[in-house]
């Protein structure tokens, strides 16, 4: 029965106690995504000489860059330093193949497991043979530059050409570059196997029964591969059906038609997958983002947010009278913040039903799938600027990839600045998960006016969220310390590589238990007189007024010189 | 469960599969192929490598660049700024 009520929240609560560092689930998730992030740090950190080789690039950079044209050193050297990331280490970049996701496929499925081998050998030698050509003409004219000491014009001239002549061979050689076929049957095994036992191991420490969590884990990740496998079909894929909305259907189908099966029900635990993969999640909302765009920006995606996600919140509790204040919250969040992932923190910090969960997603989905087309299309009837239309598109359209595939359609500045104000807002989750666990603690789980002590707080609040919010400060603090180059290689493209390959696995995993554990009837009874819909509508509509009057302001009015510049 | 009733319930699923698939997956892109906003649409995104239900930033490889592009943007308009104002500095001769 107490198992039941917990499987109906997104988290359980209860008093703090020390054994519960190895008996709660909550610890757990933590130790689980400690564990992914620590061992991808120590890969990164001690096995690649990392910070070596960019300061030698840096030095062999700076000393072309006072050559009078592009030399064949500065573009190898900036080339280099731009492939030299964490995740192509060889240790990670194994890791990595390992959590490889179903890839897109359209007409053939057979092409989201296997990639067949690509390239011709003798057009790809050829190729190469005039490559290493172009680049011995090009050294050599650079030579004959050099000995006149740069101060021969034609001679600069003629190196410049021959460095140009070299870089078009040089990609064409990599273009024709043979690459052999894969195929990602072995590793989706290894993966399975190894994230059920990673799982195990927890489940073991907090007594449940494993053999019975990993056979049934093995019935759950097959269905995630296959949520994935459909979320990668490329018609659907491109109005936002991803593998999470595949799981969720892929699960309520099953669990409303031919039942859930028992034997993977004891591997149905939403809240297991979702709290290890929030705080894998962690390590992606990094601060120092939101400094990307200035102010505008700061003001775009950080004043508007929490404007319009209180705002709607008391909409639906004062006007609408929303029956549940956690579904009101949840849809709150992901309509004014960043969507699914925005949702999923929400719901996990507020111990929403995994209905409410379920219900926002789809919301959020059909949505999006709306607005990804119709605001690019307002914009070019409106004739507004791509600037403000990418700045509108950034801070109004939920999901992350819509976001940026609405900006992609109205122009490359567009997307420049709508992924980025996506970004910045997409790290306010972690702000937003704290305040929502913290107001639930403080106001919503206790009676009126009860004074809520500090260790009352501490029982109450979902330890998850700790851990979530203790892996974002250190990546953040670790990434602002390693200077621009060493973050984006270490920590951008290197730990946060490792981070994202899981947690889309947690997170598919958490979508097909929540759909294998939900009833139709139950998600039905949410859309009783359309509040959510209503809630949804009302709640976008002032998002949409308020962030673009801000974003006019900002881009237009305050810092137009930054317009200029983009 | 007796085994006609077990038919049943593995007829509903194959048939509800059924049903959202050729709903979602065969009739709305084709109606949505129908239309020119959604081919440009979707040419977008083929161009940019783009995957439209991506969840986070992370899983989106273009917001690097324009991560880039966007600081340099500012630090661009930030330094134009400062420019004018020792220009003006330097002309009230302060």
């Amino acid at each position: 029965m107490e198992n039941q009520k917990n499987s109906d929240v997104v988290v359980d609560r209860g008093e703090a106690k020390w054994s519960d560092l190895w008996l709660k689930e909550d610890y757990w998730a933590i130790w689980i995504g400690f564990f992914i992030l620590l061992v991808s740090a120590f890969m990164i950190f001690a096995g690649g000489d990392i910070e070596k080789k960019m300061a030698d690039y840096n030095a062999v950079i700076a000393a072309e860059k006072a050559k009078p044209f592009k030399t064949v050193e500065l573009i190898q050297a900036t080339a280099a330093k731009k492939a030299l990331t964490g995740a192509s280490l060889p240790s990670v970049k194994a890791l990595i193949g390992y959590t490889k996701t179903p890839g897109k496929w359209d007409s053939n499925p057979l092409a989201s497991f296997v990639t067949p081998a690509k390239g011709d050998k003798a057009a790809a030698d050829a190729a190469k043979a005039k490559a290493e050509e172009a680049l011995t003409a090009a050294k050599a004219a650079q030579s004959a530059a050099a000995d006149a000491q740069f101060k021969d014009e034609e001679l600069n001239t003629a190196a410049a050409d021959a460095v140009k002549a070299w870089e078009a061979a040089d990609k064409d050689a990599a273009a024709a570059k043979v690459s052999s076929g894969s195929n990602i049957f072995l590793s989706l095994v290894v993966l399975g196997l190894g994230l059920g036992v990673m799982f195990s191991i927890g489940m073991m420490a907090m007594g449940n029964n494993v053999p019975q969590f990993f056979i049934g884990f093995l019935g759950v990740f097959v269905l995630s591969v296959f949520a994935n496998f459909l979320g990668g079909f490329k018609p659907t894929a491109a109005y936002g059906v991803n593998a999470e909305i595949m799981s969720i259907v892929l699960g309520l189908l099953i669990a409303n038609t031919i039942g859930t099966p028992k034997w993977i029900m004891p591997a149905v635990q939403v809240e297991y997958y979702i709290k290890a993969g929030l705080v894998l999640l962690g390590a992606e909302v990094l601060f120092g983002k939101i400094l990307a765009i200035g102010v505008p920006g700061i003001f775009v995606a950080w004043v508007v947010t929490p404007i319009v996600l209180i705002t709607t919140f008391i909409f639906g509790q004062k006007v609408l009278k929303m029956p549940s204040k956690t579904l009101n919250i949840v849809i709150s969040a992901d309509m004014s913040v960043c969507g699914t992932s925005a949702a999923i923190a929400t719901a996990a910090a507020c111990r929403a039903k995994k209905e409410e969960l379920t219900l926002s997603v789809g919301l959020s989905l059909t949505f999006t799938a709306i607005m990804m087309i119709a605001l690019p299309a307002l914009i070019k009837a409106l004739g507004l600027p791509e600037v403000l239309g990418g700045a509108w598109i950034g801070g109004t359209i939920d999901a992350t990839g819509s976001v940026a595939a609405a900006g992609a359609f109205l122009g490359p500045k567009a997307l420049q600045v709508a992924a980025t104000i996506k970004m910045i807002q997409n790290v306010l989750i972690g702000v937003t998960a704290f305040c929502v666990a913290m107001y639930w603690c403080t106001k919503v789980e206790c009676n009126e006016g009860q004074q809520v002590s500090a260790m009352e707080i501490w029982n109450r609040f979902p330890k998850f969220v700790i851990g979530f919010l203790a892996v974002s400060i250190i990546c953040s603090v670790v990434s602002g310390n390693l200077g621009n180059d060493l973050a984006t290689s270490m920590i951008d493209k290197g730990v946060v590589s490792v981070a994202k390959a899981f947690r889309g696995w947690m997170f598919a995993l958490a979508f097909v238990s929540i759909g294998l554990a939900t009833n139709f009837r139950d998600l039905a009874q949410y859309f009783k007189g359309g509040k959510p819909i209503i809630l949804y509508v009302v709640g976008q509509s002032f998002n949409l007024c308020l962030t673009l009057l801000m974003a006019w302001i900002m881009f237009y009015k305050v810092f137009p010189d930054i317009t200029a510049s983009i | 469960m007796n085994f006609s009733s077990a038919m049943q319930r593995w007829f509903r699923l194959a048939a509800y599969g059924a049903m959202f698939w050729l709903i979602f997956c065969v009739g709305l892109p084709h109606l949505l192929s129908l239309s020119e906003s959604w081919r440009t649409f979707g040419a977008a995104q083929e161009k940019w490598n783009l995957h439209a239900g991506a969840v986070y930033y992370t899983d989106v490889p273009v917001t690097r660049d324009t991560e880039t592009a966007n600081r340099a943007a500012v630090r661009q308009a930030l330094d134009k700024r400062l420019q004018t104002i020792s220009k003006a500095d330097a002309g009230t001769g302060m």
